[in-house]
């Protein structure tokens, strides 16, 4: 890095691996990283939540990355690498395959996504950042939650 | 102000609440302008926060304060009459200082608005009442006369003239009144358009931390000076002596409350009720772990008894941290005088509001949720519901519409209902507009219940086109209403009858809350079921002829055969597609849940109930809430997470139609006289007994090794008290029953003399016996029996097992 300290404007991520592409996530919506096991599923709930954690003593659903980035999901039953993020006022919980790191990524370095991401991936993800060790897909939380409820809320028949 | 920055926001914060008060208080007061103790509050109020305004230096809040508490001042030694023009500009003063408050708020300065009209008005109505009051005053008009005691015409219990000058300076001889004796600074920040006499040095209280209450002020003694002679007179007149008497009363009563509560940071209160969340599991891993020991050191006995000491004190600590969450729906509610007031003279209408059950407590995190809703729903009750006084003169209903705002807690949740008993809504003219938007076909529309047709007003833009907006004028914005309501799990109704009026029930989940709840598994999977929905279950023996019920068809819809009546069924796992009871290839064994709400009764199959116990609500995110069958979430002793069903989401989603009013008819017929409900259990011996269910408190498990014995009884020690176990073996044979299953259920009995549970091996059913209990076959601690299933069950008599005087002592020292 050459540019001048304390001008460049950047912005810290999060960056874990799903699939065997690395994602970043703006580290300000993180509260902490764990690993752990989901037992409680939720029947009829979206496809893409795994099922439920207990945060201490505060319910959370899991998303399950694979499935909501249109990823193979991964039928192992382990302990897996969770990333708690908050948004829209509630917790949420990422199951991921791996944690990576934390980086700076300043403010122009990321584009517009690629033609590479497509799908499900393409929708929740802000842009791309072309680091040393390849390309991260930088994810948009929102877009991540609106997708949630948008795939499988139906209006209730009264 | 950078150093003063903190006491701001606490100026700011206390200022805040006082205005709710003020709000209220006025509202009040214009109902019984006798109530010299109201008056001494607000005075109070209002002189606090112009003191306030004036260490800080917000000259503009300070000027209208000061023309309010001058008028206050007046209305306090009798001088004048609160009327309509007095109360309505001091509801202006309210508004405006919290206009300038809120603006403070955000910007850290006054703003630019003009407040000088204000002041000017404040003014001019002191004098205009005090000629009134001499009775060379204008005819008043009232708009709202719900207020007897405010004649407009010259008071004959202030006889004594006023001096002139008071009138034409009427701050002159005021100004004593204001307390003196506390270190004062000259006023200098606050500039006085109102009152160009204010030569005198305006007090100020000095403290840096504003109090709500300065008891000096309001004991600061009567001016010696005494140009007015209605205060001196005091002691006579009534008013007078009421307003002195009333502020000294409220002075001595108000610093009790304010040292029996300090301010605590939301925020903190919420980590606390999390910590003590992450102490129950760390509990009961503590518990899980000492049970592991082989229990054969001594050691092991001892860090036993310890661990159930954690144990009650955590159970303790859990109960007081929930407590924390829980706020009194007032908090909303009282907004509602001013509002409604406002509306009512707004829209030219006489309204009595009455308010019931402002102290039920529901989660803080709900209040804010329901504010708007509830405020919209009184604001088109006003409105819209309650007709003009002619309007309903002529119809021969009172002038004042009335207008109930009810809360209470039932099944477990919240209950507001806004009735009015205006105008009403015909149920036909809505049926019509819904065919007419194409939302249901005439055919249908023709069969749906009334309640459902009543639903159609919460749609989107449902009444807002045409004419039922004329007919009611409900409709806009009452989408918003129930998504609002509904995004926090709970639901919104409407009935209405054309001429009589409108009930709007707004049900409101506890979201964080402990309540009573039955572990269910099915496909398993577990789940929770809030206990005040279940009516009763039924085990579920498919293909038994001898079984009291059996599951049949109707058109598709399995249902069964209950007393006379069928119930329709929901296969839970069918339902969640989880598999489990009623599947392809099950054998169709389980058990049924009877769940009854107030519109709607069903029968809900699951693969078997756990056990029942108390769970602690947590609420789940609206992406859950919005699936609509889940009402929150639990975690229970072992750490697991279980979804907590809604009943009546589950009702909607199995589209079981709503129970109809002829549903209670029918089952009052074949219910037999009395019935009276039984719990069916297996005693630790395997004998079938029936302990009456009004006996019931509720059912426990618990681990073996905690059975006690104390003073020659078996007892258990849960949560700081101690509950006797009875042995229901060796009460009916004298010969103990066995203790070999490592978990021991028991029936805990209705409290008589402490605490009292029946050991039993498990719990088969509930039944309701169509042939009343048959007391010719009476035995020792039999009652007599009753047939379950074909078969003579013996029922046991409670009080003959359970003595007098035989429970321990509800509270022991651990």
């Amino acid at each position: 890095m050459n540019a001048p300290p304390a001008v460049a404007p950047a912005r810290l991520f999060c960056t874990f691996v799903v699939a065997g592409r690395t994602f970043a996530i703006a580290a300000a919506a993180v509260t902490e990283v764990f690993r752990g096991r989901v037992t409680t599923t939720v029947p009829r709930g979206p496809a893409a939540i795994r099922g439920l954690l207990n945060l201490r003593g505060r319910i959370v659903p899991a998303i399950d990355m694979r499935r909501r980035l249109g990823f193979e999901a991964d039928p192992r039953d382990e302990e897996l690498h969770v990333v708690v993020v908050a948004g829209g006022g509630e917790a949420y919980s990422l199951l991921v395959d791996a944690i990576a790191d934390v980086v700076e990524i300043p403010l122009g370095g990321i584009e517009p996504p690629t033609a590479a991401a497509e799908g499900a991936t393409a929708e929740c993800i802000e842009g791309v950042h072309a680091a040393r060790g390849g390309l991260v897909h930088v994810l948009a939380l929102e877009a991540i939650l609106a997708g949630l409820s948008g795939t499988t809320l139906e209006r209730k028949t009264r | 102000m950078g150093e003063n920055d903190e006491f701001i926001r606490e100026f700011l914060v206390e200022a805040a609440e006082n205005l709710d008060q003020l709000d209220r208080d006025l509202v009040a007061l214009e109902q019984n302008p006798r109530d010299g103790d109201r008056l001494a509050s607000i005075f109070r109020t209002v002189h606090t926060i112009k003191g306030t305004s004036g260490f800080f230096g917000f000259s503009k809040l300070g000027a209208i304060t000061h023309g309010g508490e001058h008028l206050l001042g007046q209305l306090r030694d009798d001088k004048i009459d609160l009327d309509d023009d007095v109360s309505g500009v001091l509801l202006e003063l309210v508004d405006a200082v919290r206009t300038i408050l809120d603006r403070i708020e955000k910007t850290g300065g006054e703003g630019d608005d003009d407040f000088i009209p204000l002041s000017q008005s404040l003014a001019r109505i002191s004098e205009e009442a005090l000629d009134r009051r001499r009775g060379g005053g204008v005819v008043v008009t009232r708009l709202t006369p719900p207020t007897p005691a405010a004649p407009a015409a010259p008071e004959p219990a202030a006889p004594a003239p006023e001096p002139v000058a008071a009138a034409t300076e009427p701050v002159a001889p005021e100004a004593p009144v204001e307390p003196a004796p506390k270190p004062s600074v000259p006023e200098a920040v606050i500039p006085q358009p109102v009152v160009p006499a204010a030569v005198i040095p305006e007090p100020v209280i000095p403290e840096v931390i504003p109090e709500p209450v300065i008891p000096e002020a309001v004991a600061a003694p009567r001016v010696p000076s005494a140009p007015s002679p209605a205060v001196s007179a005091g002691s006579t007149a009534s008013a007078g002596s009421t307003a002195s008497a009333g502020s000294t009363a409220s002075a001595g009563r108000k610093p009790a409350v304010a040292e029996q509560s300090i301010r605590v940071d939301v925020g903190l209160l919420g980590s606390l009720v999390d910590l003590v969340g992450e102490l129950v599991l760390a509990r009961n891993q503590l518990e899980a772990t000492v049970r592991a020991a082989d229990g054969t050191r001594q050691e092991d006995a001892e860090l036993l008894k310890v661990v159930h000491r954690v144990d009650t004190v955590t159970a303790a600590l859990q109960a007081a941290a929930m407590k924390t969450r829980m706020q009194p729906i007032d908090q909303v509610f009282s907004k509602f005088p001013r509002i409604v007031r406002d509306l009512a003279v707004t829209c030219g209408k006489e309204v009595a509001l009455s308010i019931d059950g402002a102290d039920t407590e529901l989660d803080r995190s709900l209040i804010e949720t329901i504010r708007d809703p509830l405020t919209h729903l009184v604001r088109n009750a006003v409105d819209h519901g309650i007709e003009p006084p002619a309007a309903r003169l002529a119809k021969g209903k009172p002038r004042a519409g009335r207008l109930a705002l009810r809360a209470y807690h039932e099944s477990g949740q919240v209950m507001v209902e806004i009735e009015d008993d205006g105008g009403g809504i015909a149920v036909d003219v809505v049926r019509a507009k819904a065919v007419a938007r194409g939302l249901v076909t005439a055919e249908e529309a023709a069969t749906l219940p009334d309640e459902r047709v009543f639903q159609f007003i919460f749609e989107p833009g449902f009444s807002t086109a045409a004419k039922v907006t004329d007919v009611s004028g409900r409709g806009v914005g009452m989408d918003v209403v129930r998504t609002n309501i509904e995004a926090v799990g709970g639901s919104v109704d409407l009935s209405s009858r054309p001429g009589a009026g409108t009930t709007i029930r707004v049900r409101i989940p506890l979201t964080l809350a402990i309540i009573p709840a039955l572990i269910v598994s099915c496909g398993g999977h577990r789940f929770a079921i809030p206990q005040v929905a279940v009516r009763e279950l039924i085990a579920l023996r498919a293909g038994a002829t001898s079984s009291p019920v059996a599951v049949e068809g109707l058109d598709g819809a399995p249902v069964i055969r209950l007393r006379g009546r069928l119930l329709p069924l929901v296969f839970l796992g069918g339902l969640l597609g989880i598999g489990g009871t009623g599947a392809a290839g099950d054998e169709g064994r389980g058990t049924v849940v009877v769940l009854r709400g107030d519109d709607h009764e069903f029968g809900l199959v699951v693969d078997g109930v756990a056990v029942a116990e108390d769970i602690v609500v947590k609420p789940i995110v609206a992406a859950l809430v919005a699936l609509g069958l889940y009402a929150g979430a639990t975690v229970r002793g072992d750490g697991a997470v279980v979804l907590i069903l809604d009943p009546r989401g589950i009702a909607h989603a199995a589209r079981i139609p709503p129970r109809g009013a002829g549903d209670e008819a029918v089952e009052a017929a074949a219910a037999p006289v009395a019935a009276e409900r039984y719990l069916v259990c297996e005693s630790p011996a395997g004998r079938a007994v029936a302990v009456p269910l009004d006996d019931v408190s509720r059912l426990e498990t618990f681990p073996r090794e905690r059975l006690q014995q104390a003073a020659g009884h078996t007892v258990v020690h849960r949560e700081g008290r101690l509950t006797a176990i009875a042995d229901l073996d060796a009460a009916l044979t004298g010969v103990p029953g066995p203790l070999d299953a490592p978990a021991v259920t028991a029936v805990i009995l209705a409290p008589v003399h402490g605490e009292v549970g029946l050991r039993v091996r498990r719990i088969l059913e509930v039944v309701l016996p169509e042939v009343p209990i048959d007391r010719a076959l009476r035995a020792p601690a039999v009652l007599g029996t009753i047939a379950v299933a074909g078969r003579a069950t013996e029922v046991i008599d409670v009080r003959q097992l359970v003595p007098a005087g035989s429970g321990p002592a509800p509270q022991v020292p651990a």
